[in-house]
């Protein structure tokens, strides 16, 4: 077990930012940590890096107590932090050789690493440039750089694709699968369901600091497998809509957004054609309707009740 | 070391700094020797030589390593001259003069024009009597024979040659443009080192410091190694200041260079631990650029930095003894002044005093490592 929380408790004040999660990460894996902004991604990570100090519970990393064992613990870790940890007023090779240099590697060793880690980034020709002159995909990458030239067997990844251009993601999605093909276990926080999906073998979806679903992507989509939904673009909404068609047979959730409304009905409910009776029973114009697919997305949707990029 | 040495580059990198740790410093002191450059760097001797022997000739040639000599045949162009500040001393030897010291006659004396007896003029004027009282010995000694009066004379001045530097000679004016040199160079290391100290707020700002805490490197270790870089720039601004006073501006560095360079050292212990609990207390680096002047300022001024603290009123004066300028400033004047490091061990001890609050004052609040 790379890592193996155990009912963790953290709270600022009144607030529970962690609120009794217990998980464990094997080696190997892609564990995807998927919730809104506020969920409480970042204090997990902060825990379970010794930054922020936990209130109940334990947490153990590869195997080994954290107080104890801090120094070996941290030099196996590789952060990618959520805000750019890069220092401006040194070249990107620079900054690659400051943390290089600070997770202990020398000489030859350093020098092969740091070249290594720029290639894998994308940054080899830019070396020799202050980030100010780089873009905001760029800088992420750097980013990236700063934290993996050490080979860590544990990579946390705290957001590490927000607001950056779609061809800087992706090589971003693409070098998480390299780094983890080449031996690292990766921790990777999003909001963006569509990542998680693409890179991530388990996952753990939090909100308001608790764990309200985990499994491995297969496990998460089959959850809601035993459901239809049914998603409808209406002309217009009117006020009892929501409440009239949760009155349908079958019809398990039902939720308005904008023009949009999502319909939610146990497997086999049989219930279509009433709901589209309903809308137009009461004038509205339906221009659009949609059988979906089971998402993650749509998993989040329904357990909160909030889209997740809320 | 390595967060010491990438600091160290980090900090020579950094053009606002640069200028804080060398062109503020050398832009005042550069102010100085302009502004007080006639009355007190520049010193000129008017001379009117009606005698003409080889002892007045002499006499006058070993006053040049004192001022530039200006030969003026004419008592009132000396004196004219002197009222309108292009000379500083002027004096008429008249004629018989040799002659009248020889025989021992009192009846010829050198007459000496000066505006008032400033500081720099002092000492010349004392050179001067010395020289003829001297002079007048030899004469009565050797019984007015000319030959051994001459050689005499020359034992003399050769004398004089030998231990000058310790004698008074137009040294109270160097120190006194010395004393201000120092006064500018005690400001820029207190602007300099505390402005260096909001790297770390800066590193904070950045995140990097949330990288640093999450590798194996220890917090007390960045700290130390952060301080430690930049008492290093702090010591080699102490340098390029003196060299720059002493080679370029010609500066009198006093007796001993050594006990002017423990002294800085103790304040440059005292301007890393200010910057460190000034960073420390402060939110961000702009809070910490805003204080800084706001903080640094008061201390040069009521430490003497820009005027003697003499001209201050007596409660000042008293205010002042909790500044830690105050205490290097003194220290400097006595070294400046010959005084042994015995003479300084107070001040010595007030300076590590000082580094020491402000080194408490730095650890006191720990700063929430996440915020
Ligand atoms: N230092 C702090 N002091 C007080 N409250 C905090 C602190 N850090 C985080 N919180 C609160 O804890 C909760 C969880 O925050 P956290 O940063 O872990 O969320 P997150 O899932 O990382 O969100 P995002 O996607 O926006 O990064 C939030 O409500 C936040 O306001
Ligand atoms: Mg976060």
């Amino acid at each position: 077990m790379v890592v193996n929380i155990k009912n963790l408790v953290k709270r600022y004040n009144e607030l529970l930012a962690v609120d009794n999660v217990s998980l464990s990460i094997k080696e190997g894996e892609i564990f995807g940590l998927l919730g809104p902004n506020g969920a409480g991604k970042t204090t997990l990570i902060n825990t379970i890096l010794g930054l922020t100090r936990f209130d109940e519970g334990s947490i153990e990393i590869f195997e080994k107590d954290f107080k104890k064992h801090e120094y070996d613990i941290k030099k196996e870790i590789g952060i990618v932090p959520q805000d750019l940890a890069i220092f401006e007023d040194l070249t990107a090779y620079e900054n690659v050789d400051y943390f290089g240099r600070l997770y202990g590697l020398k000489g030859n060793l350093l020098k092969e690493r740091i070249e290594e880690a720029l290639n894998f980034t994308g940054l080899q020709e830019r070396k020799k440039d202050f980030p100010k002159k780089f873009s905001g995909g760029m800088k992420r990458r750097l980013n990236i750089a700063c934290a993996i030239m050490h080979h860590p067997k544990l990579i946390i990844m705290d957001e590490p694709t927000v607001g950056i251009d779609p061809q800087s993601r992706k090589m971003i999605l693409e070098s998480v699968k390299k780094l983890n093909k080449m031996g690292s276990t990766v921790i990777y926080t999003s909001h963006y369901m569509e990542e998680v999906e693409e890179i991530c073998s388990n996952i753990t979806i939090i909100d308001h600091g608790r764990i309200i679903a985990k499994g491995t992507k297969e496990e998460l989509k089959a959850m809601i497998a035993f459901e239809e939904r049914v998603t409808i673009q209406l002309s217009a909404i009117s006020f009892n809509l929501v409440d009239d068609i949760k009155k349908i047979d079958g019809v398990k959730e039902c939720l308005l957004q904008e023009n949009e409304l999502l319909v939610v009905s146990v497997r086999g409910a049989g219930n279509l054609s009433r709901i589209i009776d309903e809308v137009g029973g009461k004038g509205i114009e339906i221009k659009g309707l949609n059988i979906e697919k089971p998402t993650l997305e749509g998993i989040f949707l329904i357990l909160t009740g909030r889209s997740l990029r809320d | 070391m390595m967060v010491f040495i990438y600091s160290i580059k980090r900090i020579l990198r950094d053009k606002g700094m640069l200028l804080s740790m060398i062109v503020l410093p050398i832009a005042f002191i550069t102010l100085t020797m302009i502004i007080s450059g006639d009355g007190e760097y520049i010193f000129n001797i008017g001379v009117a030589d009606f005698d003409g022997t080889s002892f007045t000739e002499d006499f006058i040639k070993s006053l040049e390593s004192r001022g530039t000599i200006l030969r003026i045949e004419d008592e009132k162009e000396i004196q004219r001259k002197i009222i309108d500040n292009s000379l500083q001393l002027g004096f008429v030897i008249p004629q018989g003069f040799t002659r009248s010291i020889m025989d021992n006659e009192s009846a010829a004396e050198i007459k000496v024009h000066r505006i008032n007896e400033t500081d720099v003029s002092v000492p010349v004027g004392l050179y001067i009597e010395n020289y003829l009282g001297a002079a007048k010995h030899i004469a009565e000694t050797v019984n007015g024979n000319e030959d051994d009066f001459y050689r005499g004379v020359e034992y003399y001045r050769n004398g004089l040659n030998g231990i000058e530097g310790l004698s008074i000679d137009n040294e109270t004016g160097d120190r006194i443009i010395t004393l201000n040199g120092m006064g500018f160079l005690v400001m820029s290391m207190l602007f300099f080192s505390s402005s260096a100290a909001t790297l770390i707020l800066e590193d904070k700002k950045n995140k990097t410091f949330y990288r640093v805490l999450s590798s194996p490197l220890k917090l007390k270790s960045y700290m130390l190694q952060n301080l430690l870089s930049f008492l290093v720039v702090t010591q080699l601004q102490i340098l390029a200041i003196m060299l720059l006073m002493s080679q370029v501006f010609k500066m009198n560095m006093g007796p001993s260079i050594i006990n002017l360079i423990i002294l800085l050292f103790a304040f440059s212990l005292v301007c890393i631990s200010f910057g460190n609990a000034l960073t420390s207390l402060s939110k961000d680096s702009r809070q910490a650029s805003v204080l800084i002047p706001l903080l640094v300022m008061p201390m040069v001024m009521l430490g003497g930095c820009f005027w003697p603290r003499d001209i201050m009123g007596a409660t000042l004066q008293r205010v002042s003894n909790f500044v830690p300028t105050t205490w290097i400033l003194k220290g400097i004047e006595k070294v400046l002044h010959g005084q042994p490091i015995t003479a300084i061990t107070t001040e010595l001890i007030i300076l590590i005093l000082f580094s020491v609050v402000f080194f408490l004052l730095g650890t006191w609040k720990k700063s929430e490592v996440t915020a």
